[in-house]
């Protein structure tokens, strides 16, 4: 197996049971789609036993909190993310986690869980990575490109193609799998049509969904500010406590500063 | 250039041939670039890369430097 810190880590979430799946930049390595992000992200088990396992394991390495949510079901049910921070040597470890990442449904959830187990190390499927990466980041974009270029199932391709040519070659080859999935995706509506339309297509798209995130990301900033004007105070009660110590202060500091729902 | 040849190009030629690389070949590989992307540690101590939170509180920028 790939010996690397955050293959180390997962394995460490993951001892016993199933609590911590890999996703966005690592997981784009682990597909070996890009090495483009230096900071771990985790898909995590929404329950008390997970969390706490989870706490335990980053106190091991000394982990301590950035400024972010509690790593509590009670806001990470909500959508907000927790972030930790560590050294190993001379490398900067960023962990971030959440239980509900955006884009990503229930049942898209489910499914992830059931296909992960007995995995080494547990990573999201390319659908769930390719929807991960609708941010509102130009490069992510382009990642999204090369994860449809690696599906198989036409169907799939046509949801998530960012190339006009490519779509419109694949219409020609396969019409009867995109009349059953145009409806999900405005932009096949529009074919048969040329390329540069579909182009424009794409970018106005793309505004669409970075302007979506951008819109999501506002509304956690917003419900954060209290919380932010708060941490240089909690972050001071909490220094050289080891984590599970730190982990119950600013938990505790949070509650009625940090609302559970943005 | 004939126009049927060309493709739409996402990304770089190192990250493609990650594709082709072994096991022991993508481990040394992504390591190398853990270690060099340390380089870019100061610049980048007050965003976040994933999550809800984009950038750490500007009100806190005073805080983090002392």
């Amino acid at each position: 197996m790939i010996k690397n810190i955050y293959i180390e880590l997962t394995e460490k979430f993951n001892d016993g049971r199933l609590r911590a799946v890999i996703c966005s930049g690592q997981a784009a390595v682990l597909h070996r789609i890009a090495v483009m992000s230096k900071d771990g992200d985790w898909i995590i088990r929404e329950e008390q036993e997970s969390l706490s396992h989870i706490t335990q394991i980053l106190e091991g390495y000394g982990a301590v909190y950035r400024f972010g949510a509690p790593l509590d079901i009670r806001w990470l049910k909500e959508g907000w993310s927790s972030h930790f921070e560590f050294m190993q040597g001379n490398l900067r470890i960023r962990t971030d986690f959440f239980t509900r990442p955006p884009r990503i449904s229930s049942e898209m959830l489910e499914q992830l869980w059931n296909e992960s187990e007995g995995k080494h190390p547990p990573f999201i499927n390319k659908h769930l990575l390719a929807e991960m990466k609708k941010t509102n980041r130009e490069k992510d974009y382009a990642v999204i490109g090369e994860i449809a270029r690696r599906m198989e199932n036409p169907r799939d391709i046509f949801l998530y193609s960012r190339s006009a040519r490519d779509i419109i070659e694949l219409a020609g080859a396969f019409p009867k799998a995109l009349e059953e999935i145009k409806d999900r995706r405005e932009l096949l509506t529009k074919l048969p049509c040329p390329t540069d339309e579909l182009e424009k297509e794409l970018d106005a798209e793309r505004r669409k969904f970075m302007h979506a995130n951008e819109e999501r990301l506002l509304k956690y900033s917003d419900a954060s500010r209290k919380w932010s004007e708060k941490w240089p105070e909690v972050r001071s009660l909490v220094s050289g406590r080891p984590l599970t110590e730190s982990h119950a202060i600013i938990s505790k500091n949070a509650e009625g500063v940090l609302p559970f729902a943005p | 250039m004939n126009k049927m040849l060309i493709k739409d190009e996402f990304l770089s030629e190192e990250d493609l041939s990650l594709s082709e690389m072994g096991d022991e070949e993508l481990e040394a590989y992504w390591n190398f670039w853990l270690e060099l992307a340390q380089s870019t540690n100061e610049e980048d101590k007050e965003l976040y890369s994933h999550g809800v939170f984009v950038q750490y509180p500007v009100s806190n920028h005073h805080e983090r430097n002392s």
